[in-house]
């Protein structure tokens, strides 16, 4: 045997090996009939996880074929919807989004590897509204003092948050803005990291996502909460809305399919969603942890998107933040 | 306390829970022997597995994973010269030596026993010391995390073998490689080449295994093909007590490297990466004859691999008392306690103690339960490694270092990036530049960055925004730290300087 | 190679490096760029007191100590250019064929190289053998086991 022989002999039993492996048994008609590929694109542990962990097994109830949790982290999850936009539309392989980061991240970085409408909305399940808070033993009582310190003092108003050109940010931003003051933030790498600065007194507040004032409530002081209404688990802070501030503003997410995803599977998908969403232990879970219950079905959603998008290019060019 | 510990103990004595500690223990030794699988992908992969167990037993078996994990490393570290999870590079240093000098099996004994005792020692600060530790750990703010940074980077002088100039040349490269991607503070895109998939920037296995391990192939390589392989294995009659022994004889490096563990854990996203490389430094500082750090000595075996498992408890301190994640794989605990029901915090002791005590006694029997195992297995590992000729060694490290490559990220990206460096780094061992330095400047880049930044944000209210870095009195004992470990080396020769009245000898300021 | 040359080559290699990343310096905000414009002053700093030190006997001295080492043994550039290009088409191929396919013909490749398959049935079907259990082995840990999706190949769809 030459060598011509020995490679043509690997070849052949590995791709048959291979074929017999991978290739996958003839599709039946029903949705859902494979395991569904639920990519994060953040780390373990953070709220996007935490989400997918809440609803995993009950989606496991939907998708027989089993729920397959995959990280593809990197570039605040730009890594990760590129690679979205690139996999097989066929409704199988799905991933974790969040507003306002696919909607900042095509507008203020030139390439992010993906547009904003590329990403199939299917489904927006919950909202973590910004949050102001401070620590319990400050000075500041409201939010009221908080803006008067603020005003006397510009720049020295410490606030933490998670990221940069994040709701954190935004809403630090949008803050400064409305109340005439210079707030000065500073970005962590999660909204985990921010915490021990505060707790630390390494800055003053931090404009952080509910989930986090519910997780700390002997040690945080809430001032205000950036949602339509106040939230049933935090019963006591009020909207900035209530402060005489319009200011709604947080972190959505929900999942997206790949473009090209015919209309009728992303609908499937998106009445799992929906049924998961209503389950009652999903529901108390995500109450009790400071996550906001969204309901927005794929129309609803892509014209959110739609709405945020407009909404943000105007920011964008305002604190001009837009890539040259 | 002690009531809640018994309590503790008699959860952990139900059979479920004990065959979960061992089988946890073996699976996360293997997983952290296999470079490119971390401690983080462990714990992370097997978080679906719990569901269907109790808060207890799927606790019990995540932790064990952990603990074991963190020890596995040290396996490829000792026979393949690529730590199997970056917690174990250092110990890379001595412990390849050995097991090219046919003294394996002492490495694993080493790192055995060291292990055990560094894991034992953070669980037992967990469970006595948490409060104020972790009172400690808040401290620390941006301009701590900006000075832990730098103090980082001046134990170079320990791991560059020859130059140091070098050294902080290749660390300096190191950083540079951070900065790849958005940048966090500010979101910029930095040195993406205009590629979307860059914007992840280098992720850090990608760049250990390419440059640990692809250069140790391409070595064995280099020297013939066919030829006999870098590691020997020598049957030694009686080497396991005897080493158990001597190992157990260095009481001050073991409690010392345990101490820097725990305190370094405990430090959330100053990672238990750093743990292992500050306490091989301080190891040989203190040592009578650091000239032999390097050359095969078990001491430096023995203080990384105790620092590191003594992470795994001290990581956990920040967690269970404020919420906190010491470490990422603790962060991934951490959410697996929300979907439980768990708060963080007090209640943890009080009303759930039930579960926190078992969770970390078991974490304890973890570190105890490596001691046999590791051994046992370590001996037919080596013994494997050794007998495996170059042909089978070198493609089977080579698919390994591919899946580990691929899996952390799921990026084919990564894979390419990691024979990139594995090429580079090989150029750059020819060339003088050793790859710790490299791996180091990496680690510290972010943590140096996010501080520095972060501090000079916070210093908006001075007249500098400098000044920020140099207010709190914890800045500047890590100031001082920094200075002394940095000025260490060359104060014997200055002494000498100032005895002998002829200068300084040539070889004198290594 | 003396040491003199190894600094001289390592120094003109990493400048060039830094002159790359300088010159994409893209920044929008100012935080974005603090951090690296300072380690790259720093780096070639480093660097070109490297290149001055190396005309001095302190840094000749120095340098033996790392490179003594290295002298002496030949090195078999052939092999490792070989290994070099068949790990490479190794993780570029990795994408089309998959995980499967790649890796039992990268494994058999470098092991048929250093000298594991003889020219006969017997040898080679021993060669790919042992590659297709040690690929198929990862395979199952890993996918079946870990549920860690390994490349399935755009070639199959």
């Amino acid at each position: 045997m030459g060598r011509n022989g020995f490679l043509k002999g690997i070849v052949a039993i590995s791709v048959i090996l291979a074929a017999l492996f991978f290739l996958a048994p003839a599709q039946a008609d029903e949705y859902p009939s494979k395991p569904l590929t639920y990519i994060i694109c953040f780390n373990p542990g953070g709220e996007s996880d935490i989400t997918a962990r809440f609803q995993e097994q009950p989606l496991q109830k939907h998708y027989k074929d089993g729920v397959v949790i995959t990280y593809k982290i990197g570039g605040g999850g730009s890594v990760g919807w590129s690679e979205l936009i690139k996999s097989k539309p066929d409704g199988y392989t799905i991933a974790g989004d969040n507003l306002p980061h696919i909607v900042l991240q095509p507008l203020t970085r030139g390439n992010a590897g993906y547009n904003t409408l590329d990403l199939k909305q299917v489904y927006i399940f919950e909202s973590t509204p910004n949050i102001l808070v401070v620590r319990k033993d400050s000075q500041f009582q409201s939010l009221k003092e908080l803006i008067a310190y603020a005003k006397e003092k510009p720049g020295a108003m410490t606030v933490g948050g998670s990221g940069s050109s994040t709701a954190n940010d935004l809403g630090t931003q949008m803050l400064s803005k409305a109340a005439g003051i210079k707030l000065t933030y500073i970005p962590f790498t999660g909204s985990g990291a921010a915490v021990p600065s505060l707790l630390g007194g390494h800055v003053g507040a931090l404009m952080t996502y509910s989930t986090m004032a519910v997780r700390y409530p002997g040690d945080f002081r809430p001032l205000a909460i950036m949602s339509e209404e106040r939230m049933s688990v935090l019963p006591d802070v009020p909207t900035f809305k209530e402060l005489g501030f319009d200011l709604v503003e947080g972190a959505y997410r929900g999942v997206a399919a790949p473009p090209g995803t015919p209309d009728d599977i992303v609908k499937k998908i998106a009445g799992i969603f929906d049924s998961v969403m209503k389950e009652p232990g999903v529901i108390k879970k995500m109450d009790e942890n400071g996550f906001k219950i969204e309901t927005m079905g794929p129309e609803a959603s892509t014209a959110f998107v739609k709405k945020k998008i407009a909404e943000y290019t105007v920011l964008v060019e305002e604190m001009g933040l837009k890539k040259k | 306390m002690f009531g809640y510990i018994l309590l503790g103990l008699q959860h952990l004595a139900s059979f479920e829970n004990l065959l979960l500690v061992f089988a946890g223990t073996v699976a996360g030794m293997v997983v952290g022997a296999l470079p490119g699988l971390t401690a983080t992908m462990a714990v992370a992969l097997l978080v679906p597995f719990t569901y269907a167990m109790d808060p207890i037993p799927g606790l019990v078996l995540l932790g064990a994973i952990y603990m074991g994990c963190i020890y596995g490393g040290a396996f490829s570290a000792i026979l393949i010269n690529t730590p199997g999870t970056p917690s174990s590079i250092g110990t890379t240093f001595d412990g390849y030596p050995m097991a090219c000098q046919g003294r394996g099996e002492e490495a694993i004994i080493g790192a055995t026993v060291g292990s055990a005792f560094g894991g034992l020692f953070g669980v037992v600060a967990l469970i006595f010391l948490s409060p104020p530790l972790a009172a400690i750990a808040l401290k620390f703010g941006p301009p701590e995390y900006f000075w832990v940074g730098v103090f980082g980077l001046t134990i170079i002088s320990s791991l560059a073998a020859g130059s140091f100039l070098k050294g902080i040349t290749g660390a300096a490269f190191g950083v540079l490689i951070s900065t790849i991607g958005i940048a966090p503070i500010g979101g910029d895109v930095r040195f993406t080449f205009g590629s979307p998939a860059m914007q992840g920037g280098v992720e850090l296995i990608v760049m250990l295994i390419g440059l640990f391990c692809i250069p140790e192939l391409l070595t064995i390589v280099s020297r013939g093909i066919g030829k006999h392989q870098a590691v020997e294995y020598r049957r030694t009659k009686g080497v396991l007590w005897e080493t158990v022994k001597k190992v157990l004889s260095l009481r001050k490096n073991l409690i010392r490297s345990s101490i820097i563990g725990t305190v370094i854990g405990i430090l959330p996203g100053a990672g238990g990466n750093i743990a292992n490389l500050v306490s091989y430094n301080e190891a040989r500082r203190t040592s009578k004859h650091p000239e032999k750090y390097g050359t095969g000595l078990i001491d430096g075996v023995v203080a990384t691999e105790t620092a590191n498992n003594a992470v795994v408890g001290g990581g956990m301190i920040p967690l269970v008392t404020l919420g906190i994640p010491g470490a990422p794989p603790d962060a991934i605990i951490y959410g697996v306690l929300l979907l439980q029901g768990l708060r963080p915090g007090p209640e943890l002791f009080t009303a759930r103690a039930d579960i926190t005590y078992t969770f970390m006694l078991a974490l304890g029997l973890a570190a105890i339960v490596m001691v046999p195992v590791g051994i046992y297995g370590g001996r037919l590992l080596t013994r494997f490694v050794a007998s495996l000729p170059a042909r089978y060694l070198v493609p089977g490290i080579g698919i390994l270092t591919i899946i580990g490559s691929y899996a952390i990220r799921n990026n084919y990206t990564d894979v390419i990036l990691m024979l990139l460096f594995g090429v580079v780094g090989f150029g750059l061992r020819f060339l003088g530049f050793q790859a710790p330095p490299i791996v180091l400047g990496l680690i510290l880049g972010p943590i140096m960055e996010g501080g520095l930044v972060q501090s000079y944000l916070m210093g908006q209210a001075y007249s500098s925004p400098w000044i920020a870095l140099f207010v709190s009195p914890l800045s500047w004992v890590l100031i001082a730290m920094s200075a002394f470990s940095f000025l260490w080396p060359y104060i014997g020769p200055l002494k000498k300087m100032f005895q002998k009245p002829g200068g300084i000898t040539p070889g004198g300021l290594e | 190679m003396t040491a003199k040359f190894r600094d001289h080559l390592g120094s003109v290699l990493l400048l060039a490096f830094v002159a790359v990343l300088w010159l994409q310096r893209d920044y929008i905000t100012v935080f974005g760029g603090i951090f690296p414009d300072i380690v790259m002053e720093i780096m070639a700093a480093l660097i070109v007191l490297t290149v001055v030190l190396s005309f001095t006997p302190y840094a000749a001295m120095k340098e033996t100590e790392g490179t003594a080492k290295e002298e002496g043994k030949t090195v078999n550039w052939t092999g490792l250019a070989v290994v070099g290009v068949i790990l490479l088409a190794w993780s570029v191929l990795l994408r089309t064929l998959g995980f499967a396919l790649s890796g039992v013909l990268g494994f058999s490749g470098i092991s048929w190289y250093l000298g594991g398959c003889r020219w006969e049935p017997k040898g080679i079907a021993w060669c790919v053998g042992i590659a297709l259990a040690v690929t198929y082995l990862l395979i199952f840990v890993f996918v079946s086991l870990l549920r860690v999706p390994l490349p399935a190949g755009t070639i199959f769809g």
